[in-house]
């Protein structure tokens, strides 16, 4: 047999119509005709079928364009593209930002498709700093916290939005969200994201046990340490505090060092300021609240898991997520609907309070062309407007003012006194987040028993060397 | 088989091996000599081996080489050994009941290595079942510690790779010819002798096989080590968890540097390999002449 | 026999029963977490019996409206599989019965296209099918060139067929780490990212050694007469290859597609990296699962339990396969 045998050629010709089928599923969108006609191999007549049902739904469309005034409809108040625009969107889930990714996805009765993708925070960003990083982004909406939007604009990945909002501002009220949102996910006055979660941390107890134990809401972290013997003899857990990650640590880190006045590097220069006296006492004191309030158990409670034992009344008090206090008035998940209260964060002892200051908003990458973004930025339009927002207020604090939900949240006054008074938003530098990832890993060792000094002065050593190598100080 | 005959033949999977895997190691191994940060993508900068120097003098790749090596050890010993006890047990078992054994003990290998473990993991976690049982051995339910993870990614390796290595052997123990085991038990050889003597030589190349296989598989580990630690405990991180950090976290990104660990990663386990490989090499020549 | 009075058979069955508790154990809690309500899973102390059991879990991973009962669901999934049932039960009584297992995979290939227009899916339903089409197209791209390469190797003397089988062993052993990122630059760069199409070939890629390997040791037990027989009465190697050892191979070929179709179908860390939006499960489960943000863990628990079961079904149904592949491909390694 050689290779000009026929038998031969025939071989060859059913691999390039493998390699064909194979290419038209890869790049073909729509998977559910292109399961139909992979799966089947060859079911020509329902392949036929459902491409005429494309078709069909366009028609459909069109007459309710018309009915509705130019708007797709009444909760998706913007113009209908005249062509379908497929939006990806990557983020990170809790439940006020699955009540708006169900908002954008109202604009679905229109030309608009959406597939959101929720990761696990530290994965999502992973994910889409890689993909953004190439400079021909798969994802149209990047949903971060204030933070991420600024890492991933201070690389330039981004695309600054103030042409677009300026455009629409007065259409579509983005006067009624706070400048301050904005400032929050801004460098120099570009603004990267349109603010949609306002979030911050603050004290969370249960009236009912507390009164029947006798015991004051705690204001500062030595008030928390003295309560927690109390509350154990009584068979619940201490004070809650996250401690399961880095990350986590390291926020509650930033938070006590900015209760003590200091900022975890110089914002300027990126010198770091977290090995020093300050960083000392405020590792002190959030290790002293772990030891004495939980000690091996405390470390293993994931931000999920603190919202379960507030529900199911293992934990009667602790500091955690604004955004989970809707979640305590569940019905579905919880056993204490209407016993949890909420108060401010708890401080080192002076006036600034060891809660941040954090937005979560849609950013749209750089690279994308003016015309498609003009789209994504209107589906966002739509998803944060006065209507959207009253439907997320029921699962936590909105950015646009006046905007309530009689089913929200009740820890508004709590909310707002950690926000005026905490530590205020993570920094800007560009080396900023390469300190949070070093100090992340560095004081979670804590856990296992490692000396503060000792964990401050590898976190410096690490983030010196990193960021150095980076190019960023 | 004549030799152009042979080429016709095995040229599409020649290529798609030599096009798949060739050009994207060469491609490795170009960006593990360079300074590639996914900061700034568009600019690598040469820079010789100093990526290899780097990697060789951070703490924490010693420690995913340990850990890596520690599972390696620790698992593939108990896997063949185990596998090959239930292989035994299984071939005793009737005709009519064998296959619900099989079927049940399959389970852990068919199932998808993330979901598994996730739903291993699910066990130790508060609330879970064997967190629960716990309180009536000691005080507190059992937690997921610093000090225990590693021994739980142990236990959930056996879990979910064992029944590779005992449906391989059992497989195996069915081609076993009867009359040899006959004709050992005649001689009066005890269950341990006739297992030394007979059913060991015959499985000779599947344990081969199994150990080649385990070896590899577990060397390369991710998935299981990936779900169960996650980010919060770094004193479990396989050489692979590591290598991904390393290469794509958001905040560091170092593509060259992860690309460097890679390539140290396929020298690694090629050290290991070479002996077999080359006594492959050799069985293969001898079957040919 | 003498060793049957060593170790009663109480013995035996209590050992393998207890190896059975240990194995199924995490699927049996994993079922019962999918059907319960959060407050009764966070509970600090299991709810063993008498909770309240719900699908909600189910229709929140699957559907993409709350008010779908579940109950129809279920209905339109048994009442598919009972009809796939019957035809495949009737298949195997006829003599040819190949139409009818192709009916069986129309019928199952009607069901799975059909739901998302009888029932309101989510997002998760496309990764479902990305992942059936995966698998599909891995199994029969990674066997096709895998048969012929395997028979090639099986029966050429020369050198270079040691080369190969020594060299695709070597690759088998490569850490996926040694090729995510060029292909992940390589399919940018040809606009491939995202699409099925690179995960397909990167699984034939990582593939194609295993297949090789095993498939060339079936080829080794099917005699050589067989096919010199065919040609000596004129037929080419390729002819003979086709109409005389493939139609004895088929044990073969249903053993490697079944570890094919396990590697495609499980397969995290490639479609992870390669298709940022296209995901197949095991990347939407792990989404759910892992660290801080797990939406709920009946929800993972129901994705879970939704991707654990069409694999078990599949091996179920052909686990004598699996068995009698290994055993007789695998000793000759």
């Amino acid at each position: 047999m050689t290779p000009n045998n026929p038998r031969w050629k025939r071989l060859l010709a059913l691999l390039f119509a493998l390699t064909l089928i194979a290419a038209a599923c890869g790049s073909d969108d729509d998977s559910d005709d292109a399961s139909a006609s992979s799966a089947e191999e060859t079911e020509a007549d329902e392949a036929s079928a459902s491409a005429s049902e494309p078709a069909e739904e366009a028609d459909d469309e069109a007459m309710e364009d018309e009915a509705a005034g130019g708007v797709i409809s009444e909760e998706c108040a913007i113009p209908n593209p005249s062509e379908t625009v497929e939006i990806d969107l990557i983020g990170w889930s809790f439940p006020i930002v699955d009540e708006y990714a169900e908002e954008l996805e109202e604009c679905e009765e229109g030309n608009y498709s959406f597939n959101v993708q929720f990761l696990d925070s530290q994965e999502a960003r992973d994910q889409a700093t890689l993909d953004l990083s190439t400079g021909d982004p798969s994802f149209e909406i990047v949903q971060g916290s204030n933070s991420f939007i600024i890492e991933l604009a201070n690389q330039g990945y981004l695309r600054p939005l103030n042409d677009l909002i300026d455009k629409y501002s007065a259409d579509y009220e983005l006067d009624q969200i706070d400048q301050a949102f904005f400032d929050l996910g801004a460098i120099d006055g570009d603004v990267y994201a349109v603010p949609m979660v306002s979030n911050t941390m603050h004290v969370f107890y249960n009236a009912a046990v507390l009164d029947e134990l006798g015991l004051d809401v705690p204001a500062t972290f030595s008030d928390a340490v003295a309560m927690c013997p109390t509350l154990e003899e009584n068979g619940y857990g201490g004070f809650a505090l996250m401690a399961s990650a880095g990350w986590a640590w390291q926020i509650e880190f930033d938070n006590v060092l900015g209760s003590l006045g200091v900022a975890p590097i110089d914002n300027e220069t990126g010198q770091p300021n977290f090995n020093s006296p300050e960083g000392i006492e405020a590792a002190n004191t959030l290790l002293e609240l772990y030891e004495s309030c939980g000690g091996s158990t405390a470390g293993t409670y994931s931000t999920d898991d603190i919202q379960n034992a507030f529900q199911t009344e293992e934990y009667v008090i602790g500091q955690t997520w604004a955004s989970r206090a809707a979640a305590m008035d569940d019905p579905e998940a919880s056993l204490v609907v209407d016993t949890i209260e909420f108060a401010p964060a708890l401080s080192t002892g002076g006036g600034v309070l060891a809660a941040p200051a954090y937005m979560d908003g849609y950013g749209i990458p750089a690279g994308i062309d003016d015309e498609l973004a003009e789209q994504i930025f209107l589906a966002i339009l739509a998803a944060s407007d006065a209507e959207s927002q009253e439907a997320a207020a029921a699962h936590g604090t909105v950015t646009r003012n006046g905007i309530s939900n009689a089913d929200g949240p009740r820890n508004g006054d709590a909310v707002a006194a950690s926000l005026v008074d905490g530590r205020g938003p993570d920094l800007s530098h560009p080396a900023a987040g390469i300190a949070r990832a070093k100090l992340g890993d560095a004081l979670i060792q804590l856990l296992d028993g490692a000396a503060v000094e000792d964990v401050l002065a590898e976190a410096e050593a690490a983030y010196l060397e990193e960021a150095g190598e980076q190019g960023l100080l | 088989m004549n030799r152009r005959t042979f080429w016709a033949f095995t040229i599409p999977s020649v290529a798609v091996m030599l096009i798949l895997m060739v050009f994207p190691l060469v491609t490795t191994i170009w960006l593990s000599l360079n300074r590639l940060l996914i900061r700034d993508l568009d600019n690598p900068e040469w820079v010789g081996l100093a990526n290899y120097r780097e990697t060789l003098n951070d703490a924490e790749f010693w420690s995913a080489v340990w850990f890596t090596l520690r599972f390696v050890a620790i698992t593939v010993p108990i896997n063949m050994v185990v596998g090959l006890g239930i292989a035994l047990l299984l071939d005793r078992v009737g005709k009519r009941v064998r296959p619900v054994y099989l079927a049940a003990l399959l389970l852990p290998f068919i199932v998808t290595p993330v979901v598994g473990t996730a739903m291993f993991k699910e066990l130790f976690e508060r609330g879970g079942l064997l967190s629960w049982l716990w309180t009536f051995v000691a005080e507190d339910a059992f937690a997921i510690t610093d000090g225990n993870v590693q021994w739980l990614i142990f236990i959930h390796a056996v879990w979910y790779t064992m029944p590779f290595a005992m449906i391989t052997f059992f497989a195996g123990l069915q081609t076993l010819p009867q009359d040899r085991v006959e004709a050992a038990s005649i001689d009066g050889a005890g269950f341990w002798r006739s297992l030394w003597h007979v059913t060991i030589p015959h499985l000779r190349t599947l344990l081969l096989f199994v150990g080649l296989i385990s070896v590899m598989d577990a060397y390369r580990v991710f998935d299981s080590v990936f779900v169960f630690a996650g980010t919060r405990f770094q004193s479990v991180e396989s050489l692979q968890v590591y290598n991904f950090r390393v290469a794509l976290d958001s905040n560091i990104g170092r593509i060259g540097k992860g690309n460097a660990i890679g390539i140290l990663n396929v020298i690694g386990i090629f050290v290991v390999l070479i002996p077999f490989l080359y006594r492959s090499y050799k069985d293969q020549i001898a079957e040919r002449t | 026999m003498k060793k049957e009075s060593l170790l009663p058979r109480v013995g035996l069955h209590a050992v393998l029963l207890a190896l059975v508790v240990w194995s199924v154990t995490p699927f049996l809690w994993t079922l019962q977490t999918s059907i319960k309500f959060t407050r009764d899973v966070a509970a600090r102390e299991p709810v063993l019996w008498g909770y309240e059991t719900t699908a909600n879990a189910y229709n929140a991973f699957w559907l993409d409206d709350e008010e779908i009962n579940m109950w129809g669901v279920l209905a339109y999934i048994l009442a598919f599989a009972v009809v796939a049932l019957m035809i495949g039960y009737l298949g195997r009584r006829m003599r040819t019965s190949w139409p009818w297992n192709l009916g069986v995979i129309a019928v199952l290939a009607f069901a799975v296209w059909y739901f998302p227009r009888a029932f309101e899916t989510s997002n998760e339903y496309e990764f479902f099918i990305n992942s059936l089409i995966v698998t599909v197209l891995t199994v029969i791209i990674s066997i096709s060139i895998g048969l012929i390469a395997g028979y090639g190797l099986a029966r050429y003397t020369g050198v270079s067929g040691a080369v190969i089988l020594i060299v695709a062993l070597a690759f088998r052993a490569l850490p996926r780490s040694a090729f995510v990122l060029p292909y992940f630059f390589a399919a940018k760069e040809l606009g491939l990212l995202d699409s099925r199409l690179i995960i397909v070939m990167s699984l034939v890629a990582v593939n194609q050694p295993f297949t090789i390997w095993m498939l060339r040791s079936f080829f080794m037990d099917v005699p050589k007469e067989l096919e010199e027989a065919a040609m000596m009465d004129g037929a080419t190697r390729f002819e003979a290859f086709r109409k005389v050892i493939v139609p004895v191979m088929w044990p073969g070929v249903i053993a490697t597609s079944l570890f094919t179709m396990l590697l495609a179908y499980n397969e995290f860390l490639f479609v992870r990296v390669l298709a940022p939006t296209e995901w197949t499960l095991p990347v939407a489960i792990v989404s759910l699962t892992a660290g801080e943000s797990s939406r709920t863990i009946t929800e993972a628990a129901a994705a879970s339990v939704s991707i654990t079961l069409p694999i078990v079904i599949v091996i179920v149904l052909f686990q004598k396969h699996l068995v009698k592949g290994l055993g007789a491909g695998a000793v000759k390694g």
